[in-house]
């Protein structure tokens, strides 16, 4: 019989204290930045100083013969177009990170300087330098939709009793992981590799390196105990995952190669930026009734900017154009809810610019333009009504600009967001039963941060009447059962069904070996609290229940089984400002996030989730932006101090409520890491354009962007 | 996609198989073909190649969910 989650559990929906939370805490985990074996010799990458560039001769002579240096790597051809400053180049693998360093600063290149374009205006100008073969400027695919009479988007719009044209910007920002990309290689003999990795994917990573070497995927482990943070840029060895290897294989010595922080920011990914026209049509009760989008971003060389747009809301008409536009910029990546949180932006900037020129409330507007056929629509009222109660709206926020006569202004916004979240039906958990008592899980996939390993942990002592730190949840190691790459926030809810399916047969086949030892049928044996139970008796101890078992262990491979975990989610989340429109400075006072993901299997590690989710999201609101020279074509900000993020004393007070409901159980497990994050800087926007009664239309919410909008606003006789 | 005059059968892009070292991170995560990075009204894939591990691929053209279908670019290699 299929396994099904337990009616009434004692520890799934409970908060229980992550496994490896000390190790973290105390600093005893070991990162994968921080694994030095024996002789590791330290990598370092040279990369372009150019943000475009043919590479004319390469002299690695000099370096080759510094101090220390063991290997040299040269990843580029002569005759190469460097494409963005952070471009690889070469590599050198020394005995000193110092070493190293000096070496690719002894690496002689001659460059021939092309010309740049690195901002979306110069590489749309008219003159500008060709970036990619094929033109700066790619459009996606139109897309129009017209409901049954309408003609034309025009036609729909001349329905629209209030029209509001608006354009909104958000900038391309960076991953920012705390543990820069990378990994540490080793060599075990000439067709061997141990790696130590911090991906989001073991097994795609280990089937990287055989690749490239033509080895057996077999004969190479990678191995991600913890790791400091993907955020989507981290699937895969890399270029400097597999230069570590080669020169590892070169020296004959472990390489470590960690990016540094500055070609963290250039050269490991970002989110695109977006920029939307929009045109957006109402009936006077707020009834949306057409829209019409031009929107176009960037995401450096490469493609990705696009979006969903409209977003949420349902709207009988529409039209939308998109172009991605090609910068002399690093590669984009996926990045926490890829599209999701700049067509929130966008969408929820002209939602509550086109409330107010109606002067409805804009909560009421959102749920009135809710999809009728959505299941999130339920979900949606439910969330928006506690929301709105969290945080006051209907007592303490008021119309757009009438905050009182003094500089300090406090406003309320809000925004919708969805996400999908559904788990990948191939992988697998096996559970094996020792008969000393102990019980392992394992699986290749691994912990990003979000708790993964705590969670098979959970399923697993749910299942056999055990606690938590009774398991050993063993991941992290592509050699291990497919498990599930991190990503799509499609971790848990791929993983949990085969724990629950691996640890339901073990125990199973468990009664049926120890049944005649103990004094009854399989049927009759239970487990709880530790023990083993006949017929709802207490027998004997876990342990010596195991210790039955003899000479061999229960192994048992569980696989993904339908109805276990679900996909799709809603989300609202509501946010408090204070706007001092003297300095432009944004204060938060409080967010509240309303969040529905399903079966909640961890309730703390989901509340971190959503906390998480919403502190990205207040950053992308309020301080980050990759900021680019047009002149030299550097980026200005490339480390972590002018590159803005929030510290401590920027935080708001959180509210996290968990739409945990019968309803919302019932639909099985589903993933979080993505939906929190998604609709925060479109409440803030929304809350500061309520504050001071302007619209800021350029994220994020920095006190220049404030203060140009109050100027813009005062010249055009609006403030 | 059909040539005006041409005699070769007309083949939808979907058929044709893509270069084996086309990436992108949907391949790693819906393993099971039950979904990708492209969705209904936009798509923002971003694809690698893994000759290269970026956004061009070893002829220096971009790597694409359509350039790299095509078996007459020179570094196409079948899946």
């Amino acid at each position: 019989m299929a396994a099904s989650w337990p009616e009434n559990p004692r520890l799934i929906t409970t908060r229980i204290t992550r496994l490896d939370g000390m190790a973290k805490a105390s600093g005893k985990a070991k990162y994968p930045s921080d694994m030095r074996p024996e002789g590791t010799l330290f990598g370092v990458m040279l990369y372009s100083s150019l943000p475009h560039a043919t590479v004319k001769s390469i002299d690695t002579s000099a370096a080759e013969k510094m101090p220390g240096v063991k290997a040299v790597v040269v990843i580029v051809k002569e005759g190469a177009t460097l494409r963005y400053q952070g471009d690889d180049i070469a590599a050198v693998a020394a005995e000193t990170e110092e070493q190293a360093r000096d070496a690719v600063r002894a690496i002689k290149i001659v460059y021939e300087a092309l010309p740049h374009a690195v901002t979306e205006a110069q590489a749309m100008a008219a003159d500008a330098p060709v970036v990619v073969k094929g033109g700066n400027v790619k459009k996606g695919r139109a897309s129009t939709t017209l409901e049954k009479g309408t003609e034309t988007i025009d036609a729909a719009f001349a329905k629209a009793e209030s029209v509001i044209e608006g354009t909104y910007s958000v900038p391309v920002i960076t991953h920012v992981c705390l543990e820069t990309h990378g990994l540490t290689a080793m060599w075990d003999g000439p067709d061997k590799i141990v790696a130590w990795a911090s991906t989001q994917a073991v097994q795609g990573t280990a089937n990287e390196l055989a690749g490239r070497f033509q080895i057996p995927v077999s004969n190479v482990t990678v191995l991600t105990d913890v790791m400091g943070g993907g955020f989507g840029s981290k699937f895969g060895a890399d270029i400097w995952g597999l230069t570590a290897a080669e020169l590892s294989k070169k020296a004959g010595k472990p390489v470590k190669m960690f990016l540094d922080r500055i070609q963290e920011h250039l050269a490991g990914g970002n989110r695109p930026s977006a920029t939307g026209k929009i045109k957006l049509g109402a009936k006077k009760d707020g009834t949306l009734v057409a829209l019409a989008a031009e929107t176009f971003g960037t995401g450096g060389v490469s493609r990705g900017a696009q979006f969903p747009l409209p977003y949420v809301y349902s709207i009988p008409n529409t039209t939308r154009e998109h172009a991605d536009v090609f910068v002399n910029g690093g590669n984009a990546r996926a990045m926490r809810a890829p599209g999701h949180p700049e067509g929130c932006i966008i969408m929820e900037a002209a939602m509550d610019d086109l409330a107010d020129k109606l002067g409805v409330d804009p909560l009421e507007m959102r749920i009135k333009n809710l999809a009728p056929k959505d299941f999130r629509t339920e979900i949606y009222l439910e969330e928006i009504a506690i929301g709105a109660e969290l945080i006051g709206w209907k007592a303490k926020r008021k119309p757009r600009g009438k905050n009182g006569n003094g500089p300090i202004k406090t406003g309320y916004g809000m925004a919708l967001h969805q996400w999908g979240g559904a788990g990948a039906r191939d992988k697998q958990v096996t559970c094996t039963i020792n008969p000393d008592g102990s019980v392992e899980l394992r699986s290749a996939t691994q912990d990003i941060g979000t708790g993964a390993r705590t969670v098979l942990a959970i399923i697993a002592a749910e299942v056999l009447g055990l606690q938590p730190t009774d398991i050993t949840s063993n991941i992290g190691n592509s050699t291990f059962v497919p498990g599930q790459a991190s990503g799509g926030s499609t971790t848990t809810p791929s993983m949990a069904p085969p724990a629950l399916n691996a640890v339901t047969q073990a125990m199973e086949a468990m009664f049926a070996k120890i049944a005649p030892a103990v004094g009854g049928a399989a049927a009759d044996l239970s487990l709880k609290d530790g023990k083993l139970l006949v017929k709802g008796e207490a027998k004997m101890s876990w342990k010596d229940a195991c210790r039955k078992l003899g000479m061999t262990s229960i192994t048992e491979t569980g696989k993904f089984t339908d109805g276990l975990s679900a996909g799709g989610v809603a989300g609202v989340q509501f946010v408090e400002v204070t706007v001092d429109i003297e300095t432009g400075k944004v204060r938060l006072k409080k967010i509240v996030a309303v969040q529905d993901s399903g079966l909640i299997i961890n309730r703390m590690a989901w509340d971190s989730q959503v906390s998480g989710g919403v502190i990205g999201g207040l950053n992308y609101g309020l301080f980050e932006e990759r900021v680019m020279d047009p002149t030299t074509g550097q980026m200005l900000n490339a480390d972590m101090e002018l590159y803005k993020i929030a510290g401590a004393s920027d935080m708001p007070e959180i509210i996290v409520h968990a739409l945990d409901t019968p309803a919302m159980r019932a639909r099985g497990v589903i993933g979080i890491g993505e939906p929190p994050t998604i609709g925060t800087a479109a409440a803030i926007g929304n809350a500061v354009t309520n504050a001071i009664g302007v619209r800021v239309t350029q994220w994020p919410m920095s006190p220049k962007n404030v203060l140009d909008a109050l100027a813009s606003a005062s010249n055009q006789g609006k403030a | 996609m059909s040539t005006e005059g041409s005699d070769l059968p007309v083949v939808e892009e979907s058929m044709v198989v893509p270069c084996r070292h086309l990436r992108n991170k949907g391949m790693y995560i819906y393993t099971d073909g039950s979904g990708g990075e492209s969705h209904d009204g936009y798509d923002n894939t971003i694809y690698w190649c893994l000759q290269t591990m970026k956004s061009f691929g070893p002829d220096d053209d971009q790597v694409d969910g359509h350039e790299c279908r095509q078996p007459g670019r020179s570094c196409y290699e079948a899946l």
